[in-house]
């Protein structure tokens, strides 16, 4: 690929150190940190920032399944004369004392007030503090500039400004939780969101450290388009370009246009809370199925901006591992930006109990359409993969995983998007298990197995592998007995967001929980592993994969301004079978053997 | 990239150009788009956008104006989407001339065109897509009238009672407070909402924790309501313990049926 | 097997103007170091912008998507609501704005011709129709209303409202106009420091990328403004 020019080599190369050089003494690389507009330093912070709300959420996750071991039985008892009334089966009833404003009322108990709490907190911070920004604001920052052959992103102050964004949008979010926490749900519906806790200001909170999150996607969203727009190296056409570069930039669009529809909708809300203007109040003349829908219009494609970069990282992650050209490159490219432009089409498949049923017939219909490119993607993994020098290395073992659990994540969303059948498994444990399998089993997998595959560039460092690949296994293991189970509790009947539920379930939750635990430890040896690696990893190569693309040109780590000359590209991202990979040693990345006559490689 | 030969300076530069991707002699763009992208207006040209827009703002204000007069002198009322279309005709056009000479879109990029367009396309499907579901409630409230008949024409504007001979949403007048009348329909679905308002101001029925305050203000609110309704037409459901809500609305005991 | 290239010879870094100090301020201003060229940045700055004022027009997407759905809903609140609008106040405005926005195009036409004195005059003249746009706003329109009880929400306590759902039309209306004041606040702010700038050299010819990137912005006001007057004002 991308061959380097050496026209003023020597002149200026290797004088640059890794961009992880301190400057100076600790506080002074503190301040550099703080201040840097290095996109390669903001994703590393974006990266370090939203494993720290992982932990956060998954802890809240944890609670969420402990309370759910045992179903909430109400004990009568006559004591001294008197009865009292009790509940068991309430585990996070414990932690009452230390959460404000969480008594019982109205024959809800402390315990299910928190449990009430627990969810939503889990589900605000799992999509807007760490899937939304997971992918693009890290390895997309990171990578990005990197594959295209620049020395930064187009608009790099802006970059750092999103950064600080983000965490001034999470830091309202965590003094809500400071303040005991929402309970209205990651969706705020009107009328929990307008009506509950209306003597605190947290719900305001929240809702605030939503809109202003949205800001921050929207910065790193207007940076990548501009960047990929403006600042290709040489050579580099559309069509050359990575296929994590397409996801990247078919993220943006949709954050784009996407994300500022949430912001007037967390605005209104805020005014209907705060001043009941009553757009959203029935009492008044107002509609809260008015706000379902400007919420989904926002919701609804935002999905797609969790697991649009996460099929970029499996384009990159199959090939590289693979060793072998990726099958179907337009039509991936085009399948990336057809689902782009789906996404908007569907908003209205996640109210059809609420909505007229005109509109649900046209939004069904037009869900179904989703299904056509990502079922492109899907096979062109598959046949990519067939034939190929498959090396079972942590990445590859993710994204193996990532196409067995998105594919029934996204085939769980057809009967939802049917209308029969949604409005059985509407607001059903069905519906969680599925977003679970797309955005768990999908973002979340691709994302570690990314962070895997780039971690030796990143840090300069090799991972333990033998660990790796046992914390990738626990949690698959882990994953699909938390989710798979819950596939049947829906179908069955279980409804979603309930402290409690009938004893015939009790076996199928207890495995959920079971498997939470499963997927807890294999999370924490992953942690092991990055830490290991970054206190006492082995040195990375500069191309431990031998991946073809730009990133895999420059050192590991990369320098200061990412290359030593600017690159020019001479040939695609996934041409392995003709193109011996940069700083590679033939005989440890052989290319294939020429083909026989007649002989086909798909 | 051992089986491609290294490309020498041979060739005319523009085909080389072509070939390659990018300018050979300046790979990296560096003298690329100097000269482009600066494009100065005349102070005419600006003089005149300005002149134009001003004359607009008149004849959009007249034209308003001008139904208003028609209708208090001569007593004819022009449809409203006249009225509408005439105004956000004039504001589409004022629009275009501020986004084309002011911000200069006429002389820019293609892409930023493009940017513009695809952010109308986007304003499009979502107030399209959401009228479609707000504005056909009707149909809902047919099914839950019980005139939807299930394995008919579903809800696509068949049913009886929902709509008039016209195959319109049924309409029925509104009478001011005095029962006068006022010249003014409104829909079906229309009294249905308001029959659930009150349902769900009933303070036991919805339980909610609004300071005592807003509270009160949210009670003369719907005594104003109440007050302004029009006197009590055969239609109109006001106890929703009655099962009339999800009758027919010629339904006269009230049981559900015919 | 990494072939070399040796076709072009670009050079290592991108040339950054000399920085003389005797050279007005906007010849000395350099352009980061990830850029080729001028040029280039100037472009990449403008595309920015455009898609950042589109986040802008879909902001405002939802309050006109509520208008839609609630005169759809309440034509009657509507229109009674509009009546009580004073177009005259309404129309004013729209002149002002529409006024500013052309002393902002011409201000970019100064700077590309190194006008510097008319450019500050623009300038002004700018931020000037945004204080009488807000002035007007607040003294003729919002507090009389608001003292006569056309309020939004619950708490709307107009006597003779003629239809029960007036407060959804002020409701709206105060979130459209409100949010677009705060535009136009923000968009005042950002001149302001143009204006700043403008007085210690910044802009030249083809070096004006802060004037052009705030304009837009301005003009984007001025175009929701242009859909919200009829909108608010004449459509009864
Ligand atoms: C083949 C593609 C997909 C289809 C057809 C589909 C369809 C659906 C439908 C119809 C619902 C609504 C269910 C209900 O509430 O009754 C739903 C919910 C959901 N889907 Fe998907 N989906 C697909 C892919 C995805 C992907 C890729 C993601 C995210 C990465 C995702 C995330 C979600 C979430 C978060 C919800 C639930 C939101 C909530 O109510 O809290 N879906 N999906
Ligand atoms: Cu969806």
């Amino acid at each position: 690929m991308s061959t380097i020019d050496t026209h003023n080599a020597g002149q200026h190369a290797h004088h640059e150190g890794s961009y992880l050089t301190p400057h100076g003494g600790a506080l002074a690389t503190i301040w550099n940190w703080a201040t840097t507009i290095d996109h390669k330093k903001i994703g590393v912070m974006y990266l370090f920032a939203i494993m720290f709300m992982f932990f956060l959420g998954g802890v809240a996750a944890l609670g969420v399944r402990a309370e759910l071991w045992e179903p909430t039985r109400v004990v009568t008892e006559v004591v001294e004369g008197e009865t009292v009334t009790s509940y068991t089966g309430q585990v996070l009833v414990n932690l009452a004392p230390i959460v404000p404003g969480v008594e019982s009322e109205g024959g809800i108990s402390a315990g299910m007030n928190i449990y009430n709490r627990a969810f939503s907190l889990h589900g605000i911070i799992m999509t807007f503090m760490v899937i939304v920004p997971s992918v693009p604001a890290s390895l997309g920052n990171f990578f990005l500039p990197l594959m295209l052959g620049a020395k930064d992103v187009a608009f790099p102050r802006l970059n750092l400004m999103s950064w600080y964004i983000y965490v001034f949008g999470s830091i309202f979010a965590v003094a809500a939780v400071v303040m005991g926490g929402v309970d209205t749900g990651w969706t705020f519906y009107t009328p929990y969101s307008t009506m509950t806790d209306a003597d605190h200001l947290r719900v305001v909170f929240v809702i605030l450290a939503a809109f202003i999150l949205g800001f921050s996607s929207i910065l790193t969203g207007l940076n990548f388009i501009v960047t990929v727009h403006k600042l290709r190296a040489p050579g580099m056409g559309w069509f050359d370009m990575p296929l994590f570069v397409w996801a990247m930039y078919a993220t943006a669009i949709i954050q784009v246009l996407a994300t500022p529809v949430i912001g007037i909708t967390l605005l209104l809300l805020i005014f209907e809370r705060v001043f009941h203007v009553g757009i959203f109040d029935p009492r008044m003349g107002g509609d809260p199925v008015l706000y379902q829908h400007f919420f989904w219009f926002y919701s609804h494609p935002v999905v797609y901006v969790m697991i649009i970069p996460a099929f970029g990282i499996i384009n990159e992650i199959i090939p590289v591992h693979a060793r072998k050209k990726l099958f179907g490159y337009r039509a991936m490219a085009f399948a990336t930006l057809g689902i782009a432009a789906v996404s908007f089409l569907v908003w209205g498949h996640h109210m059809f109990t609420a909505s007229g049923e005109l509109a649900a017939m046209i939004f069904s219909a037009l869900t179904f359409l989703v299904a056509i490119p990502t079922a492109i993607k899907v096979f062109n993994w598959v046949a990519t993969l067939y034939k190929g020098s498959i090396a079972f290395n942590t990445p590859m073992l993710y994204a193996l995983s990532f196409l067995f659990m998105f594919t029934i994540g996204g085939l769980t969303g057809l009967p939802l998007a049917t209308l029969a059948t949604d409005l059985h498994l509407h607001d059903s444990y069905f519906v969680v298990a599925h977003f679970h399998y797309v955005m768990m089993g999908g973002t979340i997998i691709a994302f570690v197995g990314g962070i895997h595959h780039w971690w030796p560039k990143m840090f300069g460092k090799l991972y333990n592998e033998r660990w790796a690949i046992v914390g990738c296994v626990l949690v698959f293991i882990g994953f699909n007995l938390t989710f798979f189970t819950q596939f049947i509790l829906g179908t069955r009947g279980m409804p979603r967001r309930y402290a409690s539920y009938p004893d015939e379930f009790q076996f199928l939750h207890q495995l959920s929980t079971i498997g939470s635990w499963i997927l807890g430890i294999g999370f924490l040896i992953h942690l092991g592993v990055f830490v290991h690696s970054l206190v006492a990893g082995r040195k990375a190569p500069e191309n431990p994969w031998g991946g073809l693309s730009l990133e895999w040109e420059t050192e590991s780590p990369p320098i200061e301004h990412n290359f030593h000359h600017e690159p020019i590209v001479k040939h695609g991202p996934y041409d392995f079978d003709t193109v011996q990979p940069p700083h590679t040693d033939p005989a440890e990345f052989p290319m294939p053997e020429p083909l026989r006559p007649g002989e086909r490689t798909h | 990239m051992a089986d491609q030969q290294h490309q020498g300076p041979a060739g005319s530069p523009t085909s080389e150009k072509e070939k390659l991707g990018f300018d050979p002699h300046d790979p990296h763009g560096f003298h690329e788009g100097e000269e482009h992208g600066h494009h100065i207006l005349s102070m005419r040209m600006l003089v005149v956008i300005l002149a134009l827009l001003l004359a607009l703002t008149g004849l959009t204000v007249g034209s308003a104006q001008a139904e208003i007069i028609i209708a208090e002198e001569l007593g004819i009322s022009i449809p409203q989407w006249v009225n509408v279309t005439i105004a956000m005709t004039i504001a589409t056009v004022k629009a275009i001339l501020v986004v084309a000479f002011f911000m200069q879109l006429y002389y820019d990029t293609k892409l930023n065109t493009m940017i513009l367009l695809f952010c109308l396309l986007t304003f499009g499907l979502f107030i399209g897509f959401t009228s479609i579901d707000m504005g056909n409630r009707d149909r809902i409230y047919s099914w839950k009238d019980g005139q939807h008949t299930p394995g008919g024409t579903g809800g696509l504007g068949l049913e009886r009672g929902a709509f008039d001979s016209d195959r319109n949403p049924r309409r029925t007048t509104v009478t001011g407070p005095d029962g006068e009348d006022t010249g003014r329909t409104r829909r079906a679905s229309e009294e249905v909402a308001g029959a659930i308002t009150d349902y769900s101001a009933d303070p036991d029925v919805a339980r909610t924790r609004i300071d005592a305050d807003v509270l009160e203000r949210l009670e003369r609110y719907q005594e104003r309501r109440r007050a302004q309704r029009p006197a009590a037409s055969p239609n109109r459901v006001t106890d929703l313990s009655s099962p009339r809500l999800f009758a027919p609305p010629d339904d006269e005991d009230g049981d559900g049926n015919n | 097997m990494t072939s070399i290239e040796t076709g072009g010879n670009p050079p290592q870094h991108n040339q950054q103007p000399p920085a003389l100090s005797t050279e007005p301020r906007w010849k000395r201003q350099p352009f980061a170091n990830h850029w080729r060229s001028h040029a280039e940045d100037f472009d990449a700055c403008k595309i920015g912008m455009w898609l950042f004022l589109t986040t802008e027009v879909l902001l405002f997407a939802g309050i006109f998507v509520a208008y839609a759905v609630f005169r759809m809903w309440y034509p009657e609140a509507f229109a009674n609501g509009s009546h009580h609008l004073d177009v005259h106040w309404g129309a004013l405005n729209t002149v002002i704005l529409l006024i500013s926005s052309f002393t902002v195009a011409a201000s970019i036409r100064n700077a590309q011709l190194n006008q510097q004195g008319l450019l500050k005059i623009n300038l002004s003249i700018t931020l000037v129709c945004a204080l009488l746009f807000m002035i007007i706003k607040f003294t003729f329109e919002y507090a009389p209303k608001w003292a006569e009880g056309k309020r939004p929400g619950v708490w709307f306590s107009y006597p003779f409202a003629a239809d029960p759902n007036e407060h959804i039309w002020w409701s709206l209306y105060y979130t459209a106009t409100g949010i677009h004041a705060l535009h136009v606040l923000i968009g005042a702010g950002v001149l302001f420091v143009v204006l700043l700038k403008s007085f210690k050299g910044w802009y030249g010819p083809k070096h004006y990328t802060g004037i052009e990137v705030a304009g837009l912005y301005w003009h984007l006001v001025d175009v929701i403004w242009i859909f919200l007057f009829p909108l608010l004002y004449l459509i009864h």
